[in-house]
């Protein structure tokens, strides 16, 4: 699989991931409108994916790109803790500037899982024997 | 399966304790809690003295949570419990990687484990589905016939199904689902510790000591001109600092009689400078002896200026430290000026450190590995003060003039012993403050009073007496 397929494999499951929490999340709402709910879904769905896509395109294809020499397998060893604590220093300090607001909580926490969940589904090889060894 | 179970009744525990609770006795609990999950899951490396040691500095932090509900306190305990998870992963490794180890733990494992899980996934291992029929006849079928059970009793007893219908489930709903599936996640973390590999893997093959093998190679004449540069360096240095030390031990002798403000003055703008010199000093030595140098031959006067040069910093710092207590007794503590003393105490600290690795011939992060060891033991034991209190016990006490504005703002920690302080001398207090701690009182034990079982504090036992 090539990056570009990748990125849009990666970016599409991603929007699901984080469209299906976001709608988890709304339904702790007390009065909420199921009404709607079909609608904000496949919107969520656009925009997330949208935004999964330059996430992807900034943040994880530059690693992808600018280690040729490790295998994907290498680079997620290496990169992955790396990302993951910054990524968290970056949402818990926008979560900090908003006084832990419920909904500011819940955005980043659904960002968070998300990009890390990212990870996992790019950097995830076909070929398991060659890679992991 | 046994490991899937007890985090399951763990995160249901984690979210009795934590769902729309603030932090109190909670917190210690969820602790001992941890501590019971991670001896479970790793029982043979809870009997290394290291992990009880920060066994006991995670409960300990948490017990002062409870004790004094501070932001120090909180964080102190968080930092415990990532360097235990981090200690748990690898024995031989520094604190800070430890750290780093643990925090990325607590964050991420999850994800980590996954991934791992996908990788190493078999064709054959795929096709073992999981077998949903099983489960689903495991579980529902005891639920169904106690559900039909509880029916039959509830109409054959009265007082039976008084009890069944006074208890309330309504907590159930998605936002608590979500705390459970929250709970799940973080302890699911934590019950899997995972290392950062590199900088786990270099930092466990790094030791100590200066080896002479690894250092670039210089030629004599180089490092002979290195040596003339710092003892030319240095006796300039030793000289200045000595010069400034003998006016600093004039102007002090002076400064006593003097008004609080010049005081002020000269801790505050002297202290910034202060802090740079001392750095700049542990740069200058750092570089001197960071290779080749350490194994000359013709060293011994360089080392001898370095040492006096250490020595003479750490009189500036006792006469930092000697300003800034007089400042102290005049107006009392502040966290600032606790951050000073503490600050001078790090200094002294590496100071010493720094020459201990000159003459012993350790490397850098020799002195990385043991200041921060020795910072995190001050971390843990400034979270075993009342900071709040002791700042209102020792102004209200012993300072010659006491800021009350000052005290009022602080953390609650300190309100009962304020509100005993203007009961006992209402005459030295302005009307507008006192009126300002009744009411700070008031607020904090209506507060109180409405904390729950998991929210208690220690503060709710002293009002209860």
């Amino acid at each position: 699989m090539n990056t570009a397929s990748r990125i849009i494999v990666t970016a599409g499951k991603a929007g699901l991931l984080a469209s299906s929490l976001l709608s988890f999340a709304l339904l702790s709402l007390e009065h909420y409108n199921f009404n709607v709910f079909p609608i904000f879904f496949i919107l969520s769905i656009i925009i997330t994916f949208i935004i999964s896509c330059v996430m992807i395109l900034f943040t994880i294809v530059p690693i992808h790109e600018f280690t040729p020499s490790l295998t994907d397998f290498q680079k997620f060893k290496t990169y992955f803790p790396l990302y993951a604590i910054l990524f968290f220093l970056g949402c818990f300090y926008f979560v900090w500037c908003q006084d832990f607001d419920s909904i500011t909580n819940c955005i980043f926490i659904i960002a968070y899982i998300t990009a890390m969940q990212s990870w996992v589904w790019f950097f995830r090889t076909k070929n398991k024997n060659n890679e992991t060894k | 399966m046994l490991k899937k179970i007890i985090l399951i009744i763990s995160s249901i525990l984690f979210s009795l304790l934590f769902y729309e609770k603030s932090i109190g006795l909670n917190f210690f609990l969820f602790s001992i809690l941890v501590v019971f999950l991670l001896a479970t899951l790793h029982p043979k490396k809870f009997k290394s003295k290291k992990i009880l040691l920060y066994t006991i500095c995670y409960l300990g932090g948490s017990w002062f949570v409870f004790m004094y509900n501070s932001f120090l306190t909180l964080f102190v305990s968080i930092v415990s419990l990532c360097t235990l998870l981090g200690a748990l992963t690898t024995f031989k490794t520094s604190l800070y990687i430890e750290f780093l180890n643990g925090f990325y733990t607590t964050i991420a494992a999850s994800f980590t484990k996954y991934y791992h899980h996908l990788q190493n996934e078999t064709e054959a291992v795929k096709k073992r589905k999981v077998n949903y029929l099983y489960w689903i006849k495991t579980i529902g079928i005891p639920i169904i016939i106690v559900l039909i059970f509880i029916l039959l009793y509830r109409s054959a007893n009265p007082n039976f199904s008084r009890i069944i219908s006074t208890i309330n489930m309504n907590f159930i709903n998605v936002k608590w689902v979500t705390y459970v599936l929250f709970g799940y996640f973080i302890l699911f973390n934590i019950s899997s510790p995972q290392t950062i590999q590199p900088i786990t893997q270099i930092d466990s093959e790094t030791g100590n000591r200066l080896e002479k093998s690894t250092i670039p190679v210089q030629s004599s004449l180089s490092i002979s001109q290195e040596n003339q540069l710092g003892i030319i360096l240095l006796v300039l240095l030793n000289l200045l600092i000595g010069f400034f030390l003998t006016t600093d031990v004039f102007y002090l002798t002076a400064i006593v009689d003097l008004g609080a403000s010049d005081l002020s003055k000269t801790v505050h703008e002297g202290i910034y400078a202060l802090i740079t010199s001392l750095i700049f000093a542990i740069i200058i030595i750092l570089y001197f002896f960071r290779g080749n140098l350490n194994f000359y031959k013709k060293n011994k006067h360089l080392k001898t200026l370095t040492t006096i040069w250490i020595l003479l910093n750490v009189l500036l710092v006792f006469i930092t430290a000697y300003k800034n207590y007089l400042y102290v007794t005049h107006h009392g503590f502040t966290y600032k000026r606790i951050g000073v003393f503490i600050y001078l105490f790090l200094s002294f600290i590496g100071l010493i450190t720094t020459n201990i690795k000159v003459y012993a011939k350790y490397n850098l992060w020799y002195l990385l590995r043991k200041n921060i060891h020795i910072a995190f033991i001050i971390l843990i034991c400034s979270s075993a003060l009342n900071w709040d209190y002791l700042i209102t016990k020792y102004n209200t006490s012993h300072a010659q003039r006491v800021d009350l504005e000052y005290l009022i703002n602080l953390s609650n920690n300190n309100t009962i012993l304020l509100k005993e302080y203007v009961d006992k001398n209402p005459q030295k207090v302005p009307s507008q403050q006192l009126r300002k701690i009744k009411e700070k009182h008031f607020t904090y034990s209506q507060r109180l009073k409405t904390h729950t079982w998991q929210e208690l504090i220690y503060d709710n036992l002293k009002i209860k007496q």
